[in-house]
C-alpha cells in the first residue's frame, strides 16, 4: 500500500485553507486514506493510501485534487491545462527499441518554480508511479530532467551496450551501459530489466547527446531536477501505451495543480504521430436502475449526477436508460459502471445509510470435519491434556534429518523468507516436541496434544496430500509408551473405534518400543503410530524427560 | 505466635536456625537436601507465615544461543568465513564472496569492519586479500558462542570478567532484531529466619504428630490415643496440572458458533491452493503487487495444479483481457497467462473458499463462513505471524444492497465482537464494489479495524455463474482474540510454551468473569 509523506503548511498552501487534523483524518476517507503519523513540531504527516487501483491519488496534489471535488489547486479550469507549441517538439522512436521496452511518452511543464515541497512531491510521484504502478520500473519507468539542457527533437534507440558511453548521475566519468549496469547502484537495481536484450535503450537529444539510460538512470549532464527549476521535461517508458498515458496525465495533473503549464511532446513511431498528456477521460455507461439496486434504496438521477459532479466528475450526461459519465482523465480505474457507483456512495457517505438486514432464513451448519476434531479435543481435555497449536510452516529440517524421516513426502516452499518457516510440516511431532524443550521451567508432568491441518506430496508425478493430524505428548520422570498406547485406545474406544497396535520399528522412536495403529473397523491401512522417543532425538530437540508420542491421522478416520 | 508445621517446614526451619548469614535457594537446596520443588513450597509457607526475611540476592543472567544465532554457527560466522575463504581462494572477490549465502548484507557489514581494522584489504578489482589475523577478543568470543550453543545455556556470572564483556559486547553489537544471543536477567532472593519467632523445641515435638491418614492406619486404628498433625490450609496449596482446549482456538470454536447461530454454513479447503482460485477467479490482476514472488509462498514441488476447468477458464480470461466486454466491464486490458493460473501457492486470503463455493452451485438465498489458515509474506514479528486465522464468508441473497452490507456489519460487530459504536470507511478490495472497512470502538483502545467487505465485483460472480447480489465480508479475528487474551504479541498465539498457553488461560478467565467490571481500570 503507497504511503505518502507531507507537509501540513503543503497541503493547506494547496487546499487553499488551513486543516485541523482530527477532521482532515476523517476527509482521507474520501481518498480511502488513513493518517498514519503527525507531528505536530515539524507539520509533517504520513497518509497511507488503500486504493492500489488509483495511482492519480499517490501525491499530495492527487489527494487535495480529490477533497476539492476535482478542482486544480491552481483554481484554473482544466481545459487551460495545455499549452501546445507549434509545431510540436518531437521525440522519434527507432525500431530497434520494439522488443526491448517499445514505448515513450513525454511533455514540458514551465511554471513559476518548484519550490522545496514542489519537488519533493515530484520526485516521490515519480518514484511511486515507477515503482509501485509501474512495479519497480518493469512496466513503468518516468524520468524527470531540467528542460534548459535539452535540444530536441530526441531519439528514443536501442544499442549496443558495449559501444556507448555517457556519464550516469553520481559519478564522474564515462562508462559503458555494460559497465553502469554492472557497477553502478542503479544499473544494479534496474539493470536486469535490460540485460537479457542484445541492444539497450537509450535516449539522445538533437546532438547525440545521451540524456538518460531508460528505465535505468540519468545523465550527469543533463542534471537533476532543483528547487528552483522552471522548466522541466517529463518522459514514461514502458510496455503498454495506455498505461504511459495515465502516467503522463497525472504527471501532468500534478504539475498543473502547482501552477505550471503543460507543453505535450509529440512521439513519431513508424508513421504515428501520438501526444501525452491527453487530458480526455473516458466515457461509460452507468444503467438507471443500478446505483439503486446497489444501494438499497430509490436514488433521483439528479441525486446520482451531483453527487458524482462534486467528487470530481467532470460531466455527466443523462440519456433514455442512464447516464453518460466522462472519467477524469486521471483516472483509469473505472472498469465497470459499479465503481462509478461506489463513487457515488463515498460523495453521499456510507453512514447517510441506514442499515438493513439480511431478509432469508437460512440454517447454520459448522463443517463435518470440525465435528470430530471437537470430539477429540474434548476428549483429551478430559484426560487431562493441554492443547497447543503452532504454525503450519516449519523448518525443512525438523521434519526430516531431526526425526531421521526420509525428505521425498515434504511440500517445500520455493520462495521461502527464513529457513525457519521453509516447508509445509508433514508431521507435527517436531512442533509438539519443540513445545515441549521450550516448557521444560513449567511443573511437570507434561500432558500435551495438537489437531491440525499438515501436508504431505506422494507418487509420481507429485500430488499433494492434505491431511488433519491429531497428535499427544506425554514428559514426566515415568512417562512411556504404555501411558500414551493406553489413552489412544481409549480415545478411539470413545470415538466408537476398536484399536490395534502392531509393534513396528519407526523412528524417531526407541527400537522395539513403537507401534503402528489399526482400526479393526478398517484394518486395511494403519490410521497412525506411537512410540517411546528415542533419547539421541530427545537430545536434538533439548527436551530433557523421559518423552512418548502418539500420532493419528484423523482424516484416515473420517473418510474411510 | 502458635504455627504448625508441615515437615518440610520443619527441615527448612531447622537449615535457616543453622545459617549464619542469607543464603540462597541453591545453598538451602544443599543444606537441606530437599527437591527444588519442595524448597521452593517450603520457603512460600514460611513467607506467608511471616517467618522468614527475603533479602535481594545479585542478579543471575542466563545466555542461550537465538534461533538466528544458531543459523550463525551453523553457516560460520561471517568474519571467520570471509578470511577463510578468501585464505583458500586468493582470487576471491567481494561479489563472489556475498554469492550463495542468505544474507549478502551481513557479509558486506562484515567485510567493512574487516577493512577498517586492517584485517583484510580490497585489492583492484574487489579481489580480497588477507592482511592480518582476527583480533583474539573476537576469536575467543566465537568460541564462548559456540560453547553455549553446545551447553544450551549458561550463568553469565559464572565467568570471567573478561569473557562477560565479550559476550555482553556481542549481544549490543549484533543489535535486537536479529541477535545471536539472548541474555535473559532474573533477580535472585536470599532467605533468612526473623529471629525470636520460632523455638527449636516446637519444632522437636512437631516430629512425633500424625501425618497422612492411610488406609492401614484405618484398617489398623493405629491413630487412636494419638495426635494429628495440623494442616495449614491458608498457605497456597500445589497447582494441579490442568488439560484445557487452546485459548485461541476456543475462541474460534466461540466466533464458529456465534456465526452458526446467526445462519450460516461452513466452508473448508486446502491449504495449497493454485493461484486461479487464491486470485484470478477473484478479479486480482496477474501484474498485481500482491501476486509478487515476494508477497506468495510458491510450492516448489509440484509446481502446477491440474489443468482448470475450460468453461470457467474462458470466462475467467475473458474479464482479465477485458476482450469482449464480459460481464459489462473493460476488464484489466492486460494478457492473461494460464500457466500462471496454474502456479500453487500457499492459500493468502480465505476469499479462496469463497470462490470455490461460488462455482459449485451454492444455495440461494445462501450465507457461508470460513475460519480458514492464511499465509502472509512478511518477516515475523509482534504483529505478523507466518499463518494465522482469517474468518471470512458470503452472503448470497436476491436483491442484497450495500445496505445490507452494512446490516450484516453491523450485526457482526455487535454479535460477535460486541461493540457499541461503529464506524464504516471506504475501502479497496480488487474483488469487491463497493468496498468498506468497519471500525469498532474498543472501551480501552480506541478505534479499531474490525473487518472489510463488499459487493463482490460482477466481473468476480458472473464468471462464476452467479446471478444475485454476493456480499463478501472478512473480519481480523486474531486481532480481537489477542485483545480478549490479554496478548501484546501475535506469536504468542502459536506458542508452545506451556506457561503462555496458561497466562492465556487466565487473561481469557478474567476477561470473561462476572466481576470483571469492579476490577480497577476496566
Amino acid at each position: 500500500m503507497p504511503t505518502l509523506d507531507a507537509l501540513k503548511s503543503d497541503i493547506e498552501k494547496l487546499l487553499g485553507s488551513p486543516i485541523n487534523i482530527d477532521e482532515f483524518d476523517r476527509r482521507l476517507d474520501w481518498v480511502k486514506g488513513e493518517l498514519k503519523h503527525y507531528d505536530p513540531q515539524t507539520g509533517t504527516l504520513r497518509i497511507e493510501l488503500n486504493d492500489t487501483n488509483r495511482p492519480d491519488l499517490w501525491s499530495v496534489e492527487g489527494i487535495v485534487r480529490q477533497l476539492s471535488g476535482g478542482q486544480s489547486a491552481s483554481n484554473r479550469p482544466w481545459s487551460q491545462m495545455l499549452a501546445p507549441a507549434t509545431p510540436p517538439k518531437n521525440i522519434r522512436v527507432d525500431p530497434t527499441v520494439s522488443s526491448v521496452r517499445p514505448f515513450i511518452g513525454g511533455f514540458l511543464a514551465k511554471g513559476p518554480g518548484l519550490g522545496e515541497e514542489g519537488l519533493k512531491q515530484l520526485i516521490s510521484s515519480q518514484e511511486k508511479l515507477s515503482d509501485l504502478f509501474g512495479r519497480k520500473r518493469q512496466d513503468i519507468a518516468i524520468g524527470v530532467y531540467p528542460a534548459r539542457t535539452i535540444a530536441f527533437p530526441l531519439t528514443y534507440e536501442a544499442v549496443d551496450p558495449d559501444a556507448h558511453s555517457f556519464i550516469p548521475l553520481g559519478q564522474e566519468s564515462p562508462m559503458t551501459l555494460s559497465r553502469i549496469v554492472k557497477e553502478h547502484p542503479k544499473g544494479k537495481e534496474y539493470g536486469h530489466l535490460l540485460s537479457p536484450h542484445p541492444l539497450w535503450t537509450i535516449l539522445r537529444d538533437q546532438d547525440g547527446k545521451i540524456l538518460s539510460m531508460p528505465p535505468v538512470t540519468n545523465a550527469k549532464q543533463t542534471g537533476e531536477v532543483m528547487a528552483e527549476d522552471d522548466w522541466i521535461f517529463v518522459e514514461a517508458t514502458g510496455h503498454d501505451k495506455e498505461r504511459i498515458r495515465l502516467v503522463m496525465n497525472i504527471m501532468a495533473a500534478n504539475l498543473f495543480d502547482r501552477g505550471f503549464q503543460i507543453e505535450p511532446v509529440q512521439v513519431e513511431d513508424s508513421q504515428t504521430y501520438t501526444q501525452n498528456p491527453q487530458p480526455t477521460g473516458d466515457r461509460i455507461f452507468v444503467p438507471e436502475y443500478l446505483p439503486s439496486e446497489v444501494s438499497g434504496e430509490a436514488v433521483g438521477p439528479q441525486d446520482f449526477i451531483r453527487a458524482l459532479l462534486s467528487y470530481g466528475y467532470p460531466s455527466i450526461q443523462q440519456q433514455e436508460k442512464g447516464f453518460l459519465v466522462t472519467v477524469p482523465f486521471m483516472r483509469d480505474d473505472v472498469l465497470h459502471p459499479i465503481d462509478c457507483v461506489e463513487d457515488f456512495l463515498i460523495a453521499k457517505g456510507f453512514d447517510s445509510l441506514t442499515p438493513i438486514m439480511p431478509t432469508f432464513f437460512t440454517p447454520g451448519r459448522a463443517a463435518k470435519e470440525g465435528e470430530l476434531e471437537d470430539r477429540v479435543r474434548t476428549l483429551m481435555a478430559g484426560i487431562g491434556f493441554q492443547e497447543i497449536l503452532s504454525n503450519i510452516l516449519t523448518e525443512t529440517d525438523s521434519l526430516t534429518s531431526s526425526l531421521g524421516r526420509p525428505i521425498e513426502p515434504v511440500v517445500e516452499i520455493d520462495n521461502p523468507i527464513s529457513r525457519q518457516y521453509g516447508a509445509l510440516r508433514s508431521t507435527l511431532l517436531a512442533q509438539i516436541m519443540s513445545a515441549e524443550a521450550l516448557s521444560s521451567r513449567f511443573p511437570y508432568p507434561h500432558r500435551i496434544f495438537e489437531v491440525g491441518e499438515a501436508a504431505e506430496k506422494e507418487g509420481s508425478p507429485s500430488i499433494i496430500r492434505e491431511t488433519i493430524l491429531f497428535s499427544a505428548l506425554v514428559a514426566h520422570p515415568t512417562a512411556s509408551v504404555s501411558e500414551v498406547a493406553g489413552i489412544i485406545v481409549e480415545v478411539l474406544r470413545y470415538l466408537g473405534l476398536t484399536a490395534k497396535l502392531v509393534s513396528r520399528d519407526i523412528s524417531p522412536y526407541i527400537k522395539g518400543r513403537s507401534a503402528e495403529i489399526f482400526i479393526l473397523e478398517q484394518p486395511d491401512l494403519p490410521i497412525g503410530e506411537l512410540g517411546e522417543v528415542d533419547p539421541e532425538t530427545l537430545d536434538l530437540f533439548g527436551i530433557r524427560m523421559p518423552t512418548s508420542i502418539f500420532e493419528i491421522h484423523l482424516d484416515r478416520i473420517l473418510r474411510p | 505466635m502458635n504455627h504448625t508445621f508441615h515437615p518440610l517446614e520443619v527441615t527448612l526451619l531447622k537449615a535457616l536456625m543453622a545459617a549464619t548469614e542469607p543464603e540462597d535457594a541453591k545453598r538451602l537446596e544443599s543444606r537441606t537436601q530437599l527437591a527444588p520443588g519442595q524448597l521452593s513450597m517450603a520457603l512460600g509457607w514460611l513467607e506467608a507465615k511471616g517467618l522468614i526475611r527475603i533479602h535481594p540476592g545479585p542478579p543471575q543472567t542466563d545466555v542461550t544461543v537465538t534461533d538466528s544465532g544458531k543459523e550463525v554457527i551453523e553457516e560460520g560466522f561471517p568474519e571467520e568465513v570471509i578470511v577463510d575463504r578468501i585464505r583458500k581462494d586468493p582470487a576471491l572477490t567481494i561479489a563472489s564472496l556475498r554469492e550463495g549465502v542468505s544474507d549478502p548484507a551481513t557479509i558486506s557489514k562484515a567485510i567493512g569492519d574487516l577493512k577498517s581494522q586492517g584485517i583484510i584489504s580490497i585489492l583492484e578489482g574487489g579481489i580480497l586479500a588477507v592482511t592480518g589475523s582476527l583480533p583474539e577478543s573476537l576469536v575467543r568470543s566465537f568460541d564462548l558462542i559456540r560453547a553455549i550453543a553446545k551447553e544450551g545455556s549458561i550463568l553469565l556470572e559464572s565467568l570471567p570478567q573478561d569473557d562477560r564483556d565479550l559476550l555482553e559486547g556481542q549481544s549490543r553489537k549484533r543489535g535486537k532484531g536479529k541477535g545471536i544471543l539472548r541474555l535473559d536477567t532474573r533477580d535472585t532472593r536470599c532467605f533468612s529466619l526473623i529471629p525470636g519467632l520460632v523455638d527449636i523445641e516446637d519444632l522437636n515435638l512437631e516430629e512425633g504428630a500424625l501425618g497422612a491418614v492411610t488406609p492401614e492406619m484405618l484398617q489398623n486404628k493405629t491413630y487412636k490415643g494419638k495426635r494429628f498433625r495440623p494442616y495449614s490450609l491458608d498457605t497456597p496449596a500445589p497447582r494441579p496440572p490442568i488439560g484445557l482446549l487452546h485459548p485461541y482456538r476456543s475462541y474460534l470454536d466461540e466466533v464458529r458458533g456465534h456465526l452458526v447461530r446467526l445462519g450460516f454454513t461452513e466452508m473448508t479447503g486446502t491449504l495449497v491452493e493454485n493461484e486461479f482460485w487464491n486470485m484470478d477467479a477473484l478479479f486480482i490482476p496477474q501484474t498485481h503487487p500482491a501476486r509478487n514472488i515476494h508477497d506468495i509462498y510458491l510450492i516448489r514441488e509440484p509446481r502446477e495444479s491440474a489443468p482448470l476447468d475450460p468453461d470457467l477458464k474462458k470466462e475467467v480470461r475473458a474479464v482479465h483481457t477485458g476482450t469482449e466486454n464480459a460481464a459489462g466491464s473493460r476488464g484489466w486490458r492486460q494478457p492473461w497467462s494460464e500457466a500462471q493460473s496454474r502456479r500453487l501457492l500457499l492459500r493468502s486470503q480465505g476469499t479462496a473458499l469463497s470462490a470455490h463455493r461460488m462455482a459449485s452451485s451454492p444455495e440461494v438465498p445462501g450465507k457461508y463462513f470460513a475460519i480458514a489458515r492464511c499465509f502472509r509474506y512478511d518477516q515475523v514479528d509482534q504483529t505478523h505471524a507466518v499463518d494465522f486465522y482469517q474468518a471470512e464468508g458470503i452472503v448470497l441473497e436476491p436483491r442484497a444492497s450495500f445496505k445490507t452490507l452494512l446490516g450484516l456489519l453491523t450485526l457482526f460487530a455487535k454479535e460477535v465482537a460486541g461493540a457499541r459504536e461503529i464506524h464504516f470507511k471506504p475501502a479497496y478490495f480488487p474483488f469487491t464494489e463497493p468496498s468498506v472497512e468497519i471500525h469498532v470502538k474498543h472501551p480501552v483502545l480506541g478505534w479499531m479495524e474490525l473487518g472489510g467487505a463488499g459487493l463482490f465485483r460482477p466481473e468476480v460472480t458472473k464468471p462464476l455463474g452467479i446471478d444475485v447480489p454476493v456480499i463478501a465480508w472478512g473480519l481480523g479475528i486474531d486481532r480481537m482474540a489477542m485483545m480478549s487474551l490479554g496478548l501484546s504479541d501475535i506469536r504468542d498465539l502459536f506458542s508452545g510454551e506451556l506457561s503462555t498457553i496458561t497466562r492465556m488461560h487466565e487473561a481469557r478467565a478474567k476477561s470473561r468473569s462476572v466481576f470483571k467490571n469492579t476490577e480497577k481500570g476496566s
